[in-house]
């Protein structure tokens, strides 16, 4: 009973991120406007500017819920700083980003140094905030005690990188991030697992979920680096503090696609704004199409776009629904766990 | 429909891989205890072995999307 306690108190908790996410956005809306703060949204045919970092709200909410929570629960102060430090410091990475345009490589290769605080905190006490024996679904699990903590830096840059590769259009981090943390935390909860994995699943998905609705199609706010890179580092955080490393791998089949075929093509860490040849265009109906360019990287949404041009919103729909099958996927791995 | 299909492949060989490592690749004792720095040798060439099997699995899904989505010479 107090078990059940503590998971609905944990839901709960991360229940709390959506009003707090919604009205941080809608606040950052009005003051990044007042500064001048814009981006232009490219795949709409007036080319509209829209207020840019608005997503901000999101790490500056994870930072929040998860301080009560530190504050609030025995014994998991440790993992909350860890994660909060991890959260705050991919933001930081990508707010310079957003102001002063890093090139490509620097978000990876400042990305390793995110993982840094679950290394060291995990040192500094043994035990207390991360577990080096990775489960397996239905087949156990691998003591690593020198390989895991070594993939930690690489795991947080890569997830924090990855989401970063992920918002080509309108409401495809936040809600891709909220379908695959709602399959997540289906999954931890059938299962009955620990309060913390059920915290951070749940503040990440209201969180993201309180900025989608500003967020989505058509867009009024757009996310920034600040955001993506905070998101995915939380993701990357939450798997490792939450021993679900696995099933968040599954849960982000969206992303790894996206990603790996990205860098296949390019060949290198680039950013969007650097490759000359645009893997998908913008048609006079405003429907979108495959730039058809062999030189182009073959994203997500040129492959959805293989079979024809199609309007953004029924592009993001495809996208989603390809979310919530990886979630699915998810969901069943964590219960094979 | 061809997505998922890509989707749930990858997800089975994840599963299959895993029980590779689980049953077949960590199991045997490659170097006797005995041996200075034998157990590192072994979990270096266990680790090689998952990042090679890891390699094969992006392979895969690397030729299952080319086939299925760009075999017009659209890439």
């Amino acid at each position: 009973m107090a078990q059940l306690g503590s998971e609905a108190a944990a839901v709960l908790l991360g229940l709390s991120a959506f009003p707090l996410a919604l009205v941080l956005t809608r606040f950052f809306m009005a003051f990044n406007s007042s500064r001048g703060i814009f981006g232009i949204d490219v795949h709409k045919k007036e080319r509209p500017k829209i207020p840019e970092m608005c997503g901000v709200s999101i790490p500056i909410t994870l930072l929040a819920l998860s301080a009560v929570y530190g504050l609030t629960t025995n014994g998991q102060h440790l993992q909350a700083i860890a994660y909060a430090a991890v959260v705050a410091s991919t933001a930081i990475i990508g707010a310079v980003d957003d102001l002063k345009r890093m090139r490509g490589y620097y978000k990876p290769l400042l990305g390793l140094l995110c993982g840094l605080p679950i290394i060291v905190l995990g040192l500094l006490y043994p035990d207390s905030v991360y577990n080096p024996t990775l489960r397996v679904p239905l087949f156990g699990g691998f003591h690593l005690p020198v390989i895991y903590p070594l993939t930690i830096p690489v795991a947080i840059t890569v997830t924090s990188n990855t989401v970063n590769m992920l918002d080509p259009l309108n409401g495809v981090m936040a809600g891709g991030v909220a379908i695959m943390t709602g399959g997540l935390l289906v999954g931890l909860l059938a299962k009955g697992a620990e309060p913390l994995p059920i915290f951070l699943t749940a503040s990440v998905l209201f969180a993201c979920l309180g900025f989608f609705y500003f967020n989505r199609y058509p867009s009024r706010a757009f996310a920034g680096n600040v955001a993506q890179l905070a998101v995915g580092g939380s993701v990357g955080a939450f798997a490792i503090l939450g021993r679900m490393e696995i099933a968040t791998i599954v849960a982000m089949f969206p992303h790894i696609q996206n990603s790996f075929f990205f860098l296949t093509k390019i060949k290198r860490f680039a950013e969007h704004r650097d490759i000359a040849a645009k893997p998908t265009r913008v048609l006079e109906d405003g429907r979108l199409a495959s730039s058809g360019s062999p030189s182009a990287p073959l994203t997500l949404v040129r492959t959805m776009l293989v079979d024809g041009p199609l309007p953004e919103k029924r592009v993001v729909s495809r996208i989603f629904a390809l979310f919530l099958f990886s979630a699915c996927l998810a969901a069943i791995t964590i219960l094979l766990t | 429909m061809l997505q998922f299909a890509i989707f749930l492949v990858q997800w089975i060989l994840m599963l299959s891989g895993f029980y590779l490592l689980a049953g077949v690749i960590a199991p045997p004792r490659l170097f006797e205890p005995t041996l200075e720095f034998g157990r590192y040798l072994e979990a270096g060439l266990k680790a090689l072995a998952a990042l090679f099997m890891s390699m094969m699995w992006l392979l895969v899904w690397d030729k299952q999307v080319r086939i299925l989505f760009f075999r017009k010479g659209d890439a």
